[in-house]
């Protein structure tokens, strides 16, 4: 197990040179701040369809940059949950508090490397069905780091962190790679087309257990606001007890900066 | 009918001369900004100078990293208020140039040149190799980080670099060998191989033999 997330890291580094990115990956997580005192209010709604159900999250996520290099937000789920062969239910999710500061930064003409901190707080306050990134009912603390160069041409958005759950079993080591290709030519105002290639790597690793995921996004952009949707589903998954099998997901976003 | 008329063009006359005196009332300031690697950085560095009341007319041009606006004249915007706000926005300042409603200019200088009695201020064309504006954008940055260089405007019609420069601190050979080095070949240096592949793809000139 060990050795297919190695050699697939290895293998998505690789692949780096094709690249081409604008803008915030839809499922990953991005370096690039938009300066101090600025709002971002944002949603990204999954609907899962699993071996045993299907599942939908809607976050109403909050984030404010009192600097120029630090962000601080809040994600409050709602879920709705629908086991095969029961009545589907309505409940809050985890809560989660983000916190990312920015610590290394390059700048260039129309480009950008920067490097960031990340850390986020689950707080057990939805139920306990055991769905990843939905609903633990547990406490769960992530540690991660961002790092993404941004250039008028092409951009790689990177991020690598461990989720711990101290009363759990289901502790992550996670990675996230983000690609964009815009369909249009860089302008300000903004109004913008993206096409993202994302995939993310979990190693579950109290149970030996690993998936990878690959999504598919498209996103549109036009002055302070964005909507994007992609479809994700497993390229790579081990056979659990433990955990639902997923079949797809679909992703549903919006955002709003002010 | 006459009156009427005078009237009209009296008032249509008063408002042009106000419109045009609330123009010449105000600064034009022009900042060289790197780290706008996307359309929402530029909004985030737009976002962050509005917190300055009265900055109109602005204007971002994403390939060379340009930021223009307007500013009325009597608050007084200074170089170091520019640069600072484009730093709390998240990006850096490169060159920043303020004309004044009056018509001086101030400009903060990416080199140190400082003449002295020694000085020889020499004025020279040369060719540089490019295409774009945002060559146009890097050429004249490299040329102007040289110590020594008082001035450099590279036209990209005729791919023609007017230099100004100290004698006493620099040459024709060290500009050229400088703008090489960032990718451009010069009718003295040549870029190298790596550098030039290095260039955005519109910025891909013909190489000079």
């Amino acid at each position: 197990m060990k050795k297919i997330f190695l050699w697939t890291i290895l293998l998505i580094g690789l692949i780096q040179n094709s690249a081409v990115g604008q803008g915030p990956p839809i499922t990953g997580d991005k370096p690039v701040m938009l300066g101090a005192n600025t709002w971002l209010v944002k949603s990204l709604t999954e609907i899962r369809n699993t071996e045993g159900g299907t599942f939908a999250a809607a976050p109403l996520m909050v984030h404010y940059l009192p600097t120029a290099n630090s962000l601080i937000g809040i994600h409050v789920p709602f879920v709705n949950t629908k086991f095969d062969g029961q009545e589907s239910s309505q409940s809050l999710g985890d809560i989660a508090l983000l916190a990312k500061y920015q610590f290394y930064r390059k700048d260039g003409m129309g480009k950008t490397f920067r490097l960031v901190a990340k850390t986020l707080q689950t707080v057990p306050t939805g139920n306990q069905l055991n769905l990843e990134g939905i609903s633990m009912g547990l406490y769960q603390s992530y540690t991660g780091l961002i790092a993404g160069y941004e250039s008028l041409k092409y951009g790689i958005s990177n991020e690598i962190g461990y989720s711990l759950q101290p009363a759990g079993n289901m502790d992550e080591l996670r990675y996230k790679l983000s690609f964009g290709l815009p369909l249009m030519k860089p302008s300000y105002p903004v109004k913008k087309v993206n096409l993202y290639f994302e995939y993310q790597s979990s190693w579950f690793v109290n149970m030996d257990e690993y998936l990878l995921l690959y999504a598919q996004g498209i996103q549109y952009a036009k002055g302070q606001f964005t909507i994007e949707a992609a479809i994700q589903f497993p390229l790579i998954q081990t056979s659990s007890e433990q955990r639902l099998e997923r079949n797809y997901s679909i992703f549903l976003g919006s955002r709003y900066i002010f | 009918m006459k009156n009427l008329i005078i009237i009209i063009a009296v008032l249509s006359f008063s408002l042009n001369s106000n419109n045009v005196n609330a123009q010449s009332d105000r600064d034009q300031i022009e900042v060289q900004v790197d780290g706008l690697g996307c359309p929402f950085c530029a909004y985030g560095l737009e976002k962050k100078f509005k917190e300055f009341k009265g900055i109109k007319d602005v204007k971002i041009e994403m390939e060379t990293g340009l930021f223009n606006f307007t500013y009325p004249s009597e608050k007084e915007m200074t170089l170091k208020q520019v640069e600072s706000q484009v730093d709390k926005a998240g990006y850096t300042a490169v060159t920043t140039k303020i004309t004044r409603a009056d018509g001086t200019i101030e400009e903060s200088k990416q080199n140190i040149t400082e003449l002295s009695d020694q000085s020889e201020i020499v004025a020279k064309d040369i060719f540089v190799a490019g295409n774009c504006g945002m060559c146009q954008a890097r050429i004249e940055k490299t040329a102007k980080s040289v110590v020594g260089v008082v001035n450099a405007e590279w036209d990209k019609d005729n791919k023609m670099l007017t230099l100004e420069y100290d004698s006493s601190q620099t040459s024709i050979g060290e500009v050229s060998e400088s703008i090489a080095k960032a990718g451009h070949d010069t009718k003295y240096s040549k870029a190298g191989e790596d550098v030039y592949n290095k260039l955005p793809g519109c910025c891909q000139y013909d190489r000079v033999q």
